[in-house]
């Protein structure tokens, strides 16, 4: 008990022992499994849940107490944490859409919540180059159907890209540059306007 | 979702017609028989495991700078930067901020032209010889196959010509019940129908700004734009003040006896939105949609060909995504790839939808509720206006009354009061009938107090 508050507090998805669903209280909550060799279940609020369009749809058809137990293929126990840690944040406070174009970098158009769990683990350490859990999530958020939570990964990535040039930003992510000579010249002068702005 | 499988004389035919892709963009199925190598991977470095869609939604983000700067550091990022979905809005937007606009060749040129005006280079289009993807290629292909017939056969909404039917018929077989029908012998006498060539209107309204979706444009601008444009899903003019800023235009045409009880007129300037001057090139249109406050609607099809498709209000058409609230729209799909993958799926319906395809010269009835979507098959203009008459009334109060986050075509701060805001015109305007209609509502919502016939289900409902 004293651990299902710790956990409250800090606002971290609830894991248990494997199989181990003596405490879970299955008309409130369903269990999600990782697709680690050894899965981590996590117990998440139904409705935070229901924040993946994916599980929803799941979900349409259930009754209430059925001890609902739902393996996520393609999303490791890393990434469920995270991606569960937004959900149970913003299933009952919703994000603000974010503007197309980005104005400005995205920590600047995010409330202080999403910016901290961007810029922890995300990016880790807000270092741009450490950006693996990001790309992670974005694929978990995608999978899952998660609109909000794929509009804010997204917008990083793009706010990551905004400012920089082309040499900069293939070194950030690992670009190969394919051009041939001719190609990339072509380029480089119809973007001479992009410098003087 | 996959599309339907074309046979092969379908797929021929396709690709006879269709233009290829400006940038090279091939889709998948080419790859497995080539055997050559796709440059994506390679060209998207860490993100190369998420999806084409991902990477475009990441692409939607950047600015017009970041953009035109990711576009040059790999074949893939060029091709994924170089889709008409991604320059539209950004020039949309870029108009916002006092561009001129000038649509040639394609909306990255025209971003350049409305950005740098004179200054704009001249974008030089890169044939990839080696980028897959089918995503990247069906928004080409919606823009450039042949819209087939079969999409356009059916056409069984009842005609009826003017000259034999008089009002009360009209309310009495169609407004009452909710039945589309096209209505022949009304437009072909507007002055609109004789005069509007695109000469006639540029000359008189050439310079005048119209609403076309986000942007403003004149009519002049618009008309260059549709005379050059390629677009899977193009632009709209949908213009609901052309009655007070192009002098003249209303003189063109007239609202028909059937619909000149125009209760909402009540208001006077502080009714919602009530009547658009509509023009758009082939594939414009609009998606599935009911119309606003439960009002019934009339759409005149002055120049062009436009095909309908009307489901009954309680039934979802196939593909469209009812939110709970009805608020949630996601990137709607364009009307192409709608009948390209949903359009087979009406015959699963189980009530078939009523189609019709509408000619210059003839008025459609859109019945309130009614779920409807129209294709233009060529270039069009129309007229459209809504109303409510003294047969809806009831029912659009208490729409109003019962919906008001679903009030549109006022500004926020007024949707929630339009019911009271209508109740008190009409009860200056036209007391005996707002009377009348509080009647019924009263009588409506009675229980019954008799003992019911063998068989009934009692209780009592109301009429919305």
């Amino acid at each position: 008990k004293l651990q299902f508050l710790y956990f409250i507090a800090l606002n971290m998805p609830f894991t248990i022992e494997s199989g181990n669903y003596g405490t879970v209280d299955f008309s409130k909550s369903v269990v999600l499994q990782s697709n680690d060799q050894k899965p981590i279940e996590f117990v998440v609020e139904r409705e935070a849940a229901k924040m993946s369009g994916l599980i929803k749809d799941m979900l349409e058809d259930q009754e209430g107490d059925d001890q609902t137990v739902i393996p996520i293929p393609n999303v490791n126990g890393r990434t469920l944490k995270y991606v569960l840690e937004y959900c149970e944040y913003h299933w009952n406070n919703k994000a603000d859409p974010i503007d197309k174009p980005l104005r400005g970098k995205i920590e600047e158009v995010i409330s202080s919540w999403d910016r901290q769990f961007l810029l922890t683990d995300l990016i880790k350490g807000g270092d741009e180059k450490q950006h693996e859990l990001l790309i992670d999530v974005i694929m978990a958020a995608n999978f899952l159907n998660i609109k909000d939570l794929l509009d804010l990964t997204c917008a990083s990535v793009a706010s990551m890209i905004k400012g920089k040039t082309p040499e900069q930003i293939r070194a950030l992510f690992n670009i190969e540059n394919d051009f041939t000579p001719e190609e990339e010249e072509k380029i480089r002068e119809e973007n001479r306007w992009c410098e003087e702005s | 979702m996959a599309r339907r499988e074309r046979t092969a004389e379908e797929l021929a035919e396709e690709v006879r017609r269709t233009r290829a892709h400006p940038y090279g963009v091939k889709p998948l199925g080419n790859l497995i028989l080539s055997g050559a190598v796709n440059c994506r991977d390679a060209g998207l470095g860490n993100l190369k495991q998420t999806t084409d869609g991902t990477v475009s939604e990441i692409v939607s983000y950047c600015t017009g700078e970041s953009v035109a700067l990711l576009s040059a550091t790999s074949r893939s990022f060029y091709a994924f930067c170089h889709s008409d979905e991604v320059w539209k809005p950004l020039t949309l937007f870029a108009l916002r901020k006092d561009g001129k606009f000038f649509f040639s060749d394609n909306w990255k040129q025209t971003y350049l032209n409305t950005r740098l005006g004179e200054q704009a280079p001249k974008h030089n289009l890169i044939v990839l010889d080696n980028f897959y993807s089918d995503t990247l290629h069906h928004i080409h292909r919606d823009s450039s196959i042949p819209i087939p017939a079969k999409w356009t056969r059916t056409n069984n909404v009842e005609r009826r010509h003017a000259s034999s039917m008089s009002k009360e018929e009209f309310q009495e077989l169609y407004e009452k019940p909710g039945k589309p029908v096209i209505i022949q012998g009304l437009v072909e006498n507007w002055g609109a129908f004789k005069k509007w060539e695109w000469d006639y209107l540029l000359s008189k309204w050439g310079d005048v700004e119209y609403q076309c979706e986000a942007a403003r444009l004149t009519m002049k601008e618009f008309k260059q734009y549709c005379d050059q444009q390629c677009d899977d899903r193009p632009l709209y003019l949908f213009d609901q003040s052309f009655c007070s800023t192009s002098e003249g235009l209303s003189a063109d045409f007239e609202v028909p006896e059937y619909f000149n009880d125009d209760l909402f007129s009540v208001l006077g300037d502080k009714r919602p939105d009530f009547r658009w001057l509509i023009a758009g090139p082939a594939r414009s249109g609009s998606s599935f949609h009911k119309d606003p406050n439960s009002t019934d609607a009339w759409n005149a099809c002055i120049r062009g060909v436009k095909k309908w498709i009307f489901f009954p209000p309680s039934v979802v058409p196939p593909g469209v995504m009812c939110s709970e609230d009805g608020a949630d729209v996601t990137s709607p799909m364009s009307l192409v790839e709608w009948f390209s993958n949903y359009y087979h799926r009406c015959d699963e319906v189980d009530v078939p939808p009523l189609e019709a395809l509408v000619q210059p010269g003839e008025m459609m009835y859109i019945p309130n509720g009614w779920w409807h979507l129209c294709l233009n098959l060529t270039s069009t203009i129309c007229i459209t206006q809504n109303y409510v008459s003294n047969v809806g009334l009831k029912r659009v109060l208490s729409f109003l009354k019962s919906m008001p986050h679903c009030v549109s075509g006022v500004p926020c701060e007024r949707r929630e009061s339009l019911y009271t805001d209508f109740r008190e015109a009409l009860s200056s305007n036209l007391p005996e009938l707002l009377q009348q209609v509080d009647e019924e509502e009263k009588k409506d919502a009675k229980p019954h107090n008799e003992p019911l016939p063998q068989g009934d289900e009692g209780g009592f409902s109301f009429d919305f």
